[in-house]
């Protein structure tokens, strides 16, 4: 996907194994996808860090273990345009 | 065949007398006469029991006229998970209008004793208590609207009509049950 969107980008992947890791990196569950830091899909305030599977709402409502293609080509292509234009 | 639960194909339902969430403790012994009941290990938290829990609610709608009774069993650690915690799981039942008892395995020696690793995690058993179906709901958790093989409806619909499942045991896909 980000070679289709002409993003040329370094792809870490961490590990989440324990409570302490999952407080450490504020991760609310797998998978969470972070471009520049930023939650693809942010949680709100309050949210349970924990080694566990993640919920997401898709954009017709349906529950899912991942989230869909869209959702992250979505964000990737934001974070794009945020780098061209830094002040918007 | 995959290796699965503890209780295996044709063994006996193992009692359990556990509290509800709507105030009401549940025996196995109280559902005896039912055409089927059948036994989910289930939670809130699992994106994929989210993923299926409208079509569990449907499935007690469509069998219940049919002597079937669905239970819905948490034993997730609730302490480490505080979603699971049993004040949240009568939020979950009131806010999805689950149609069936939705119970708390606290000790979790219930989900120990069947067996069970994954929520969603089907155990279907016959009038005389004997194990008929285990594992999935169907063949595809993200999209009912691309489910090919409803294991657990085709099960019901077989020990309904006095016959045998085509498919007796899927493997569960679901997260694992956390343990204390």
């Amino acid at each position: 996907m980000l070679a289709e969107e002409d993003v040329r980008a370094g792809v870490e992947i961490v590990r989440v194994e324990t409570f302490e890791d999952a407080e450490r990196e504020h991760y609310p569950g797998s998978p969470t996808i972070l471009i520049d830091g930023e939650d693809i899909c942010p949680m709100p305030p309050g949210t349970h860090y924990a080694p566990a599977c993640r919920t997401y709402v898709l954009d017709d409502g349906r529950f899912s273990p991942l989230p869909s293609v869209l959702m992250i080509r979505r964000a990737v292509r934001a974070a794009k345009a945020n780098l061209k234009n830094p002040t918007q | 065949m995959v290796e699965l639960a503890k209780l295996k194909i044709g063994d006996k339902a193992l009692p359990f007398n556990l509290p509800g969430v709507d105030g009401l403790n549940q025996s196995l012994e109280g559902f005896s006469g039912r055409a089927a009941v059948v036994v989910i290990f289930s939670c809130n938290h699992c994106p994929y029991v989210r993923a299926w829990e409208d079509r569990i609610v449907e499935i007690q709608k469509d069998y219940a006229g049919r002597g079937v009774q669905l239970v819905a069993i948490n034993a997730n650690d609730a302490m480490k998970y505080p979603e699971d915690s049993f004040e949240k799981m009568k939020q979950r039942a009131n806010e999805k209008g689950f149609n069936f008892p939705y119970l708390r395995d606290e000790s979790q020696q219930v989900a120990r004793a069947y067996g069970a690793e994954r929520t969603p995690e089907v155990f279907l058993f016959d009038k005389t208590g004997t194990l008929r179906y285990h594992g999935a709901i169907d063949d595809n958790y993200d999209n009912p609207a691309e489910v090919k093989a409803r294991y657990l409806r085709d099960a019901l619909d077989a020990i309904l009509t006095g016959t045998m499942a085509g498919i007796q045991e899927t493997r569960p896909i679901g997260c694992t049950i956390k343990w204390k």
